[in-house]
């Protein structure tokens, strides 16, 4: 996964994303038992936006690389899908030769001035079906499922957390310090553990459905760095 | 046989115009379509009208807390359907019972919603307005709160010749822009009325095939649908308990009859059916292929469908994506004015 392919005085690192579900690979539509064996959670839809992705000296800050794109990560992609989307792993172009410790930033969602731009090309492609309208711009994260957790009867729940104006601005800059060594040979990798973020908001809120920006979409997104795990 | 040939032409001929005479037919760009229903083009101050009509669609105030405008369920990009979302939404986070439908060719459309509840363009759009798990807003309270807006009494007034606004304004215009909404420039037109340079690959000529013996009985060229209301094979959701028609016509026969929708843009109308059950078109066409093996009651031309092999419901789905017209899906004409 590591330093593929060098340009002159450049190589491209690149950063693998995992997901799981209290600790197992997470699988779409698969019911992910809990301790019960009977509750269970399903995951249909995970998508989030990553954006102002920085590779960062972890002693002295100083910015190694910064991305300007803007990244959607679709965890359930089909596979003739895939070829299209940079979809698990964040690619950066970074100095050769830094074996330093360094954290990876970023920021989940899409900023307001891209919202506003009108820029309706690649990620931003609101075909995708990530794109509200043009007075609520672009879900931030979407998630969806099934638990029984909610109801026997109606067990789907769908948190479409966006926003990008006004007071209950969703865009979060949640910086998730992420320490690797860039030696030339691990590979790095960032997990996303979806249980203690989704137990933490179900508890908090006992709603299935959360798809309009306010307060409740805020602290979802506040609580976002939850999610991000070494 | 060359008279028998010249004998039987010339009464194909005479049929297809007699035809073409009886159903009304109108020619865009050298192709017969069905003469519009709705046509307000010719409407004086049509272009004032379209222009109000569009900025009322995009317009958050016309819910009853200003957050949602009847494009937060129906995007320009993608058909005017709500992609990506099974159920419409409302207000307050409110989850309706139903799919948002695409908005396409509407003006050629006998009746509207997946049970057909309106019959016209103006009625149609009312109720999503004051449904209380949509919109919300009373039409006379929107009469008011437009009424206090001097930018909208200048465009009622250009529109109409005057500035009071009314219900019957606001429907109007609004009716005005969705039947502009015309989608006529997909791969599949531009093949049919023979455009230089454009034709169908070998995939999508075997899709076509498969198309016109499977699917087109239903969804019937160039509208690639027939307005008719079908029972399509699939289980009532429990939560939903959606009868279709029958919430329309109290007539038991017409229990789970819903909508025959379009396929122009199907390839990004996401979720599909009438409580957008299925994410994926693939997933869809697998259901049509797969009912000979389902026990459940179908209307008469499912009926007759044969399962579908897995090549030829490839070939199928590559069929559908010539239906795609991305000069209709990225119109500026169509999408809010920044």
């Amino acid at each position: 996964m590591i330093a593929v392919s060098i340009f002159g005085q450049h190589q491209i690192q690149k950063v693998g994303i995992h997901f799981f579900f209290n600790q197992e690979p997470l699988m779409a539509n698969k019911k992910h038992l809990l301790k019960d064996s009977f509750s269970y959670v399903s995951i249909s839809n995970f998508k989030f936006y990553l954006s102002e992705i920085k590779l960062v000296n972890k002693t002295q800050s100083k910015v190694y690389s910064k991305s300007d794109k803007i990244q959607l990560i679709n965890f359930n992609l089909l596979e003739e899908e895939k070829s299209t989307f940079e979809n698990d792993f964040i690619s950066l172009e970074v100095p050769s030769g830094i074996d330093d410790s360094c954290y990876l930033s970023f920021v989940i969602g899409v900023d307001s001035t891209t919202s506003r731009a009108g820029n309706f090309t690649k990620s931003l492609d609101p075909t995708l079906g990530m794109y509200w309208a043009w007075n609520t711009g672009y879900i931030h994260f979407k998630l969806e499922g099934e638990s029984n957790l909610f109801s026997k009867t109606s067990p789907k729940f769908s948190y479409h957390i966006g926003g990008y104006s006004g007071t209950y601005a969703t865009q979060t800059h949640c910086i998730s310090r992420l320490y690797f060594p860039l030696n030339g040979e691990n590979n790095p990798y960032i997990n996303i553990d979806l249980k203690d973020y989704l137990f933490k908001m179900m508890k908090l809120y006992k709603e299935s459905m959360v798809m309009i920006p306010g307060e409740k979409a805020k602290t979802f997104a506040n609580n976002f760095p939850m999610l991000f795990k070494q | 046989m060359r008279q028998y040939i010249l004998f039987v032409l010339f009464f194909f001929v005479l049929f297809s115009f007699s035809f073409l005479k009886k159903k009304e037919f109108v020619f865009i760009e050298n192709i017969p379509w069905p003469k519009p229903i709705h046509n307000y083009t010719q409407t004086p101050n049509y272009e004032a009208k379209f222009q109000l009509g569009r900025s009322l669609f995009y317009d958050p105030l016309l819910s009853a807390d200003s957050t949602i405008s009847c494009s937060s369920c129906h995007l320009s990009f993608t058909g005017f359907a709500h992609v990506d979302h099974s159920l419409s939404h409302g207000i307050n986070g409110q989850i309706g019972n139903r799919n948002a439908p695409a908005l396409i060719n509407l003006a050629w459309s006998p009746s509207f919603h997946w049970d057909g509840m309106f019959s016209s363009l103006e009625s149609q759009s009312l109720n999503p307005i004051e449904s209380p798990i949509e919109m919300n807003m009373p039409i006379s309270k929107l009469e008011k709160t437009l009424n206090l807006k001097n930018n909208y009494k200048t465009m009622f007034y250009n529109a109409f010749g005057d500035s009071v606004i009314d219900k019957e304004k606001i429907l109007n215009s609004l009716a005005v822009f969705v039947s502009a909404l015309v989608s006529k420039n997909s791969k599949y037109d531009k093949v049919m009325r023979k455009d230089k340079g454009v034709s169908f690959t070998d995939q999508e000529n075997r899709g076509y095939k498969i198309f016109q013996i499977a699917c087109a009985s239903c969804h019937q060229e160039p509208l690639f649908t027939n307005h008719s209301f079908k029972r399509n094979g699939l289980l009532v959701d429990s939560a939903l308990n959606d009868l279709g028609r029958y919430n329309v016509t109290n007539n038991p026969k017409d229990s789970l009859l819903f909508k025959v929708p379009t396929l122009r843009n199907i390839q990004y109308t996401f979720p599909y059916m009438h409580d957008g059950r299925f994410m994926r078109l693939k997933e869809v066409i697998k259901h049509y292929s797969n009912l000979s093996f389902k026990n459940i009651e179908l209307s008469k031309e499912l009926r007759k469908m044969k399962a579908l092999g897995e090549h030829e419901q490839k070939d199928l789905l590559s069929f559908l994506y010539t239906l795609s017209d991305k000069e209709f899906l990225f119109d500026k004409r169509f999408q809010f004015q920044r």
